[in-house]
C-alpha cells in the first residue's frame, strides 16, 4: 500500500474561506459541531461531509480545514431533531460531533 | 508528505456499480480479518475503554440529556458496525467490495483506526508512529490501517 494520508494535516488539496456561518438560521436554533481530533484523516473527514450533507467537495473541504485549523465547525444547523439525526450519522461515522443550542 | 493518490475508475461491472478488487495480499487478509474480530469482541463485551472514540458525547453542556442520548445511540451504534463487520468479513473472503459495500468498509475501517490509536495514546495532531519503540508493531498497523482507508476513500464515489 503506498496510499497514505496524514490524520488531520495539511494536504496539498486546495481550499478557500470557509463559507458556512451563514447557514445558521434564527428559526433553527440547534448548530452541529464536529471536532477537531488526532485520528481521523483529512480526506475522510471531507468524504464524510460530503456523503451526509451532500455538501460539494468545495465545502468539505473548507469545513474539514475549518476543523482542523479552528478546532471545530458548525457543519449543519436546524431542528433538535434534525441536529440529532446528524450527529448520529456523524458517530456512526465516527467523527467527534456535538449538538447545541445556538444562542 | 506524500500526496493522496488520484481516484481509481475502478472495473464497472454493470449498471449496479463497480467491484472493486481489494489490493490486499494474503498476510494483509488475515491481518484484517483479525482485526474485525477483536473489534467484535470488544463491542460485544462493550466495556473497554478504547471504545470511547467510537461512543462520542452528543450533548456536551447537557449531562442529563447526554445519559439519555448514550442509552439510546450506545446500542445503534454498536448494532451498526456489527452489520459492517459482516460485510466486510464478507468482502474479504470474497476479495472485492460492491459499490453499495464501500459505505461498511468505510466505518468499519475508521473504526478499527479510532480503536487502535485510541489504545496507541494517539492525542495529538503532531504525534507519528514510533515504528521503532515496544509498539512498533502495532504502530504498523496503525499506518498500514490508514492506507487502506485511504484506498476505499479513493475508491469510494459520491
Amino acid at each position: 500500500m503506498e496510499a497514505m494520508a496524514q490524520p488531520m494535516s495539511p494536504s496539498p488539496t486546495e481550499t478557500k474561506e470557509p463559507s458556512h456561518q451563514d447557514d445558521v438560521g434564527l428559526a433553527h436554533p440547534w448548530v452541529v459541531i464536529v471536532w477537531n481530533d488526532p485520528i481521523n484523516l483529512m480526506e475522510y473527514v471531507t468524504l464524510v461531509l460530503q456523503k451526509l450533507f451532500g455538501y460539494s467537495l468545495e465545502k468539505a473541504t473548507a469545513l474539514m480545514w475549518d476543523v482542523h485549523t479552528k478546532g471545530r465547525a458548525v457543519v449543519a444547523n436546524g431542528t433538535r431533531e434534525s441536529a440529532e439525526r446528524d450527529v448520529l450519522r456523524l458517530h456512526e461515522h465516527g467523527l467527534w460531533a456535538t449538538m447545541q443550542q445556538d444562542d | 508528505m506524500t500526496p493522496p493518490p488520484e481516484p481509481d475508475e475502478g472495473d464497472r461491472a454493470d449498471d449496479e456499480g463497480a467491484v472493486h478488487k481489494l489490493p490486499f495480499g494474503e498476510g494483509e487478509r488475515r491481518l484484517l480479518v483479525g482485526l474485525c474480530a477483536s473489534l467484535r469482541e470488544l463491542l460485544v463485551d462493550g466495556s473497554d475503554p478504547s471504545l470511547v472514540r467510537l461512543r462520542p458525547t452528543a450533548y456536551v453542556d447537557d449531562p442529563e440529556q447526554e445519559r439519555a442520548w448514550q442509552l439510546l445511540a450506545r446500542s445503534e451504534l454498536d448494532d451498526h458496525r456489527l452489520v459492517a463487520l459482516d460485510t466486510v468479513e464478507g468482502g474479504i473472503e470474497r476479495r472485492q467490495v460492491t459499490d453499495a459495500e464501500l459505505q461498511a468498509w468505510l466505518t468499519t475501517l475508521n473504526a478499527l483506526r479510532l480503536v487502535l490509536g485510541t489504545q496507541l495514546g494517539v492525542s495529538d495532531d503532531e504525534d507519528e508512529a514510533d515504528l521503532d519503540g515496544p509498539d512498533g508493531d502495532r504502530w504498523a498497523v496503525y499506518e498500514w490501517l490508514g492506507g487502506a482507508l485511504s484506498w476505499v476513500i479513493h475508491e469510494h464515489r459520491i
